[in-house]
């Protein structure tokens, strides 16, 4: 009974390097660091090695298409669009939030929330507020209005805080 | 009425230590419009991200336009980034993936379902004869890649050629490392068995070429 146990253990370890070729490819600094020592303990074993020589072929045929570098020009784009000083600051963006907040809870209907989402008179608005020429309720407004815009990217950022 | 006014760059002692400062610090720097540390950061993760969706999308204007959309979305979070965990680097490899999977479904939607879409580097070789050639691989390969479904040519990509963990993979695609294993086995099959039975192809091709010499 012992041996049959310890030969399904063996068996299933032997089907969990066959998974990790099959997924990972011939080369095991490529496998979850948990699986890299069923290499060494399977490696002779000639169903194995010959998993791994096709795996090594394709493992060497995908390695063979190199991808160009991007360009310098394509860099200083990339970073042309870096904000500057005069982003808000996360102070800034916190106290929208709570604006924002408010507005759900008390002035503006989600569908009317969604519907300030036009970019250019969030930011139309924002920067009249910052010239002195608007007042405090178009500066809500220009607030939830870029809020509502970047919710889409707020949503894959929280889950990439996780 | 509230004012707003630009956040003060950081000092030179700051700025030296750009080099040394994890992404997590950078993006944090870069939100308060520290430009030299939005630098270190393309200097950082540029040419991979653009390498990611240059396999992902066979092309050098499109790759650029994805990595570029990409480090958009960097710039516009960048205030907020609060590294819980997650890894800068992973996010931006999941925000590239969502840009290039989105590239690619508006231009399926733009071609018929007949053609196929056009690696550069497919285009390069027309002939079948010239794929067995040593250094043509790599069109054949780029063929194969882009008739992948999607989800497990992002795996490939992230996972061989980016070298990522399953665990960073599963992060950035934003499915379970499990479906991971299971996106690159089914991905790893169906290259070997398009790239070997091409190569079949080309060697019978090329035994009757011979022949009728």
């Amino acid at each position: 009974m012992a041996r049959r146990i310890s030969e399904t253990a063996e068996q299933r370890l032997a089907a969990r390097a066959k998974a990790c070729v099959a997924a990972f490819g011939a080369d095991p600094a490529r496998w979850p660091a948990e699986d890299q020592s069923l290499y060494v303990r399977f490696e002779n074993d000639p169903a194995f090695a010959a998993a791994l020589r096709s795996a090594a072929r394709l493992d060497d045929a995908l390695d063979s298409y190199a991808a160009p570098e991007i360009s310098e020009a394509a860099k200083a784009r990339l970073l042309a669009r870096a904000p500057t000083g005069s982003t808000p600051s996360l102070r800034e963006r916190a106290s929208a939030e709570r604006l924002i907040k408010v507005l759900r809870r008390r002035l503006i209907p989600a569908s009317a929330l969604a519907a300030t989402c036009a970019i250019g008179f969030a930011v139309g608005a924002l920067d009249a507020q910052r010239a002195g020429a608007a007042d405090e309720e178009a500066l809500v407004y220009a607030e939830a209005a870029i809020d509502a815009a970047f919710q889409e990217e707020d949503a894959l950022w929280a889950t990439g805080d996780q | 009425m509230r004012e707003y006014t630009a956040r003060p760059e950081r000092n030179a002692s700051a700025v030296v230590s750009v080099g040394e400062e994890s992404d997590e610090e950078l993006a944090s720097r870069v939100g308060g419009g520290d430009r030299l540390a939005a630098g270190a950061l393309v200097a950082r993760h540029a040419d991979r991200i653009f390498a990611t969706c240059y396999r992902m999308l066979g092309e050098r204007a499109a790759a650029e336009d994805a990595a570029q959309e990409t480090f958009m979305r960097l710039w516009k979070h960048a205030s907020r980034w609060r590294p819980r965990g997650a890894k800068l680097e992973t996010w931006l490899y999941r925000i590239a993936m969502n840009v290039c999977l989105d590239m690619l479904r508006r231009r399926k939607r733009m071609m018929s379902n007949a053609e196929t879409v056009a690696f550069e580097r497919a285009d390069e070789t027309p002939s079948a004869l010239e794929r067995i050639e040593a250094n043509q691989t790599r069109a054949a390969v780029a063929a194969a890649l882009a008739a992948l479904p999607e989800r497990q040519r992002a795996a490939i990509v992230l996972c061989h050629y980016q070298e990522l963990s399953n665990i960073d993979a599963a992060a950035a695609l934003d499915v379970s490392v499990e479906a991971v294993e299971s996106l690159l086995s089914r991905a790893r099959r169906s290259l070997r068995e398009k790239l070997l039975s091409q190569r079949d192809e080309l060697l019978e091709g090329a035994r009757h070429g011979a022949a009728n010499l």
